[in-house]
């Protein structure tokens, strides 16, 4: 009973460390995110930063899938788009991933916690969740039209 | 006297709602290529489209992206698809991570339940991505015309459980993970310790809402919630609150196959949302001035046409 009791209190002490990840995690993601989205996206539609496809000519090219537009205008697909942050349509692309990025940190961020607990069953969770995001942006799945 | 007058509004408003989505559905089986407008007319435009979808979601209690794929699709017809699936999960990740910190600093989510149930909806949001890139568009449209349909009918019939049950003889997959809660019940104001139950079931379910949410860009809200509440028996104020955590988990993934596959444009994204995050500021304030089931009840007309019309231009009619 009282080892059932100490288990109960070591779930809850994990559980506050975790609200307490996620809210400032969350937090900062929103903050810093739409901050470089909205910046990146002045830029943008101001063309003090000009895109990879002038807006005029975007709004004519998105009647087709994600598929065809980026291999007929040669839009970089996967991670490539890293190399083009001078364009202001990509440095948008940027604060979007701060917004995505602030979940995978904020799940890193969880290992030592689990660790530290010896919560073996949410560190595997962790890590397997970890690992479903990496997969998702490594690319490595394809699927096309 | 003033129950007629709003009954009058929430009418005349629903009409306009079925004016605005008719000539949609006429127009059905055409697939416009881009009006010859100003580039600043269609920032502009989405921006404004957005905050009014933005107000009414929150005055009718569900998620932006809820309403926003079904109707930008509806209203922007040359637009592909995929542009605005991808969209609208980043209108729907913004939105949970928005209303998340404060909810989680109010101990209303159940991470230790949270975090494998996202696990499950996270996988079926990839699935769900790369299917809804591979398949071809009418298809799409119509399976997503089925799952607003569906949604509109969850809507109108599904009542959430308010009160909380102590849970007697706890699953042992709930032992194991440690998913003991303690909440008060709205009905006799005690503690009550309560377990979720049927998590199997349950992590099945989010799979397959996790799939939807990739597919179609929708967020999952309207779904997660009766599953939490009403499969897994999770009171309904942390069905909420836990709904958020995991739509920000789900959509994280699913955005990130969107977003390596060039399907998220910042043109579309930042308007609509910055439009849905000014939509639900100005509807929160409006909120306490309205009757939300009149509003309820044109979001959900507004949904099942909408849903129709995807069916519509599925089928190429």
């Amino acid at each position: 009973m009282k080892h059932h009791q100490e288990q109960i209190e070591r779930h809850r002490e994990l559980s506050r460390d975790i609200n307490k990840v996620f809210a400032s995690m969350e937090t900062l993601g929103v903050r810093i995110g739409l901050a470089v989205v909205i910046s990146a996206f002045v830029l943008y539609l101001t063309n003090i930063l000009p895109p990879v496809i002038p807006i005029a000519d975007l709004i004519t090219l998105v009647s087709v899938d994600a598929s065809t537009f980026t291999s007929t205008n040669h839009i970089p697909v996967g991670w490539a788009w890293l190399r083009l942050m001078g364009h202001g349509d990509i440095l948008s692309l940027a604060g979007i991933m701060v917004l995505l990025g602030s979940i995978f940190l904020a799940y890193l961020a969880l290992i030592p916690l689990c660790l530290r607990r010896k919560d073996f069953i949410y560190l595997a969770l962790v890590i397997v969740q970890l690992a479903v995001f990496v997969l998702a942006g490594g690319g490595w799945i394809t699927a096309g039209h | 006297m003033k129950t007629v007058k709003t009954l009058h509004r929430g009418r005349a408003a629903y009409w306009t709602a079925t004016f605005l989505l008719l000539p949609a559905l006429a127009h059905a089986a055409e697939i416009p290529a881009a009006p010859d407008w100003p580039w600043w007319i269609f920032p502009l435009g989405l921006f404004a489209i957005t905050t009014l979808l933005g107000v009414l979601a929150v005055m009718a209690g569900i998620g932006g992206s809820v309403l926003f794929v079904p109707i930008v699709s509806g209203f922007l017809p040359f637009l592909h698809l995929d542009f605005v699936r991808g969209a609208g999960l980043l209108v729907a990740l913004t939105g949970a991570l928005s209303a998340g910190p404060k909810l989680i600093r109010e101990g209303l989510v159940n991470v230790r339940l949270a975090i494998p149930i996202s696990l499950m909806a996270s996988a079926g949001a990839i699935v769900g991505a790369l299917l809804g890139l591979a398949l071809p568009a009418n298809v799409v449209q119509i399976a997503l015309g089925v799952v607003i349909l569906a949604m509109a009918m969850v809507m109108i019939l599904v009542k959430a459980e308010d009160g909380v049950t102590a849970t007697k003889n706890p699953d042992s997959l709930a032992l194991l993970l440690g998913l003991e809660s303690v909440a008060r019940d709205p009905k006799t104001g005690a503690s009550v310790t309560w377990y979720p139950k049927r998590l199997w079931t349950g992590f099945a379910l989010f799979s397959g809402v996790g799939l939807m949410a990739g597919m179609f860009g929708l967020g999952a809200g309207w779904a997660n919630v009766p599953v939490l509440n009403l499969v897994m028996g999770v009171p309904l104020k942390f069905a909420v609150a836990t709904s958020y955590f995991l739509l920000a988990i789900a959509d994280t993934s699913a955005a990130l196959i969107y977003m390596t596959r060039g399907a998220l444009l910042p043109l579309i994204v930042v308007p609509s949302v910055l439009g849905i995050m000014l939509g639900a500021q100005i509807g929160s304030r409006i909120l306490l001035r309205t009757r939300p089931v009149v509003i309820r009840r044109i979001v959900i007309s507004v949904l099942v046409l909408a849903g129709l019309r995807a069916l519509l231009r599925g089928f190429g009619i």
